[in-house]
């Protein structure tokens, strides 16, 4: 049932972030809604689940829009595996935890693409990277995760309680 | 299920090291990863195709309801508009029949033939900030191959850079790892037209390596050279907005207004041209 749920999630966020996403971009930047998702499961499941949908989105990422195969599925059960290993350290309740953990793993995440892609290229300096797609994305992703968590904290309470019921019964 | 619990961290680091080893593997190629990647494409193409429509369906709605006095001038304005280009039609399509018996009389080739195209829409774009490519509904199974180009307006929008069954994934020409060879229409100047970072927010790019002596001024149409091997030549691309001087004295830049807007791509041509075939 959690899994079937997964893998729901992770397709209707491809679809979501490559069609209607598109409307609401301001000047090019768009929110990073695979990692908000990412963030979720490892701070609500625990490091081995945030890696696994991790791959997973990364995989699909990679297969329609990826031009090194496995090259963002790497990079997204990393960020899974690493966020994850705060699961026991926080309360997952909390608003400000959670889009702080967006905030910061967002910036990792551009850096990690920026040290991969972009460093030996010479096409654009740090500074540029910085003002022009860092820091809109960190801002527009951190809001956007507000509303993301949310959704995704419902959905694991409605698992997580069936499951319970499951187990007493 | 209890195997997985047992194994989770063993398991982890297999994925991993798969991971390191194809994505090195598959550097610079083209080729998808196969049985994974129709499965995807089974699940998605067709929900992304419902959800663009649906998008697509509730723009144009909503465009209707706040512009109807503009949609009325524009229509006037592209009535006239066609009645002109239906006389410059009749003109252009007697100059050809001259231009054939001529070129006949001369056993010249045509230069600029007419290539098969086939319509199509945009059913999906990245949604990274760092690359710009898009997905279109036609693939294999209509023929279409990588290195096809696409064009909109009259415009030069891409290529295709991957084709697989039902779908095709597109590279736009605002993609900074895109470089199409291109001259000045009016000059003649040889450059080429690359992706930036800083201008393409704005939806410009921009024209490297053109010769310091070059004539070029802002105003200037661009359009694709029979240099390339992709690129058909002739197809516009766009016009020059302003001309800087490079990081040496060697060379210029142009900042270039593409002719398409591909900000805002829905449906595209596909342009079949092959250089070999094309070849005589």
């Amino acid at each position: 049932m959690r899994i079937l749920i997964t893998f729901i999630i992770v397709i209707f966020n491809i679809v979501f972030e490559s069609t209607f996403l598109h409307a609401i971009q301001i000047r090019g930047i768009l929110p990073n809604t695979t990692l908000i998702i990412i963030v979720s499961f490892a701070l609500l499941r625990g490091k081995y689940e945030g890696a696994f949908t991790g791959f997973l989105c990364g995989l699909l990422h990679d297969i329609f829009f990826g031009r090194t195969k496995f090259y963002f599925a790497l990079i997204g059960l990393l960020m899974g595996y690493i966020v994850g290993k705060a699961n026991k350290n926080f309360f997952r309740e909390s608003y400000v935890i959670s889009s702080i953990v967006t905030a910061i793993s967002t910036i990792i995440f551009n850096i990690i693409i920026y040290i991969t892609n972009f460093m030996l290229d010479g096409e654009i300096g740090f500074l540029n990277y910085f003002i022009y797609i860092l820091l809109p994305e960190t801002v527009y992703t951190t809001i956007f995760s507000l509303i993301g968590y949310r959704i995704l904290y419902s959905i694991n309470e409605m698992l997580e309680s069936k499951e319970q019921r499951k187990r007493f019964r | 299920m209890r195997f997985f619990k047992e194994y989770k961290k063993q398991i982890l680091i297999i994925i991993v090291f798969f991971s390191v080893i194809f994505s090195l593997l598959s550097i610079g190629k083209s080729s998808g990863i196969p049985v994974i990647s129709e499965l995807a494409s089974v699940v998605v193409t067709p929900i992304q195709k419902l959800s663009s429509n649906t998008s697509n369906f509730f723009k144009d709605k909503f465009k209707a309801f706040t512009s109807t006095s503009d949609l009325t001038e524009e229509l006037d304005e592209l009535k006239a508009e066609n009645q002109r280009l239906l006389n410059e039609n009749k003109r252009l399509a007697l100059y050809e029949q001259e231009n054939i018996r001529l070129s006949k009389l001369l056993e010249l080739s045509q230069k600029y033939k007419d290539y098969g195209t086939t319509g199509t829409t945009v059913i999906g774009k990245d949604p990274g900030n760092y690359f710009s490519t898009f997905l279109i509904d036609k693939g294999k199974d209509d023929e279409i191959t990588s290195d096809m180009v696409l064009v909109s307006e009259g415009g030069l929008v891409g290529k295709i850079t991957e084709a697989r069954n039902s779908f095709s994934k597109a590279q736009s020409i605002l993609d900074t790892k895109s470089s199409v060879s291109a001259m000045s229409l009016r000059t003649g100047d040889l450059g080429v037209v690359k992706g930036s970072y800083s201008y393409s927010g704005d939806g410009l790019c921009i024209m490297e390596y053109i010769d310091s002596d070059a004539e070029i001024i802002a105003g200037d149409e661009i359009v694709t050279s029979n240099l390339s091997d992709i690129y058909p030549p002739g197809i516009t691309i766009g016009t020059v907005k302003e001309v800087i001087q490079g990081d040496n004295e060697l060379t210029k830049k142009a900042i270039i207004e593409p002719q398409a807007d591909l900000k805002h791509l829905d449906s595209l041509l596909i342009i079949k041209y092959n250089k070999e075939e094309a070849a005589p």
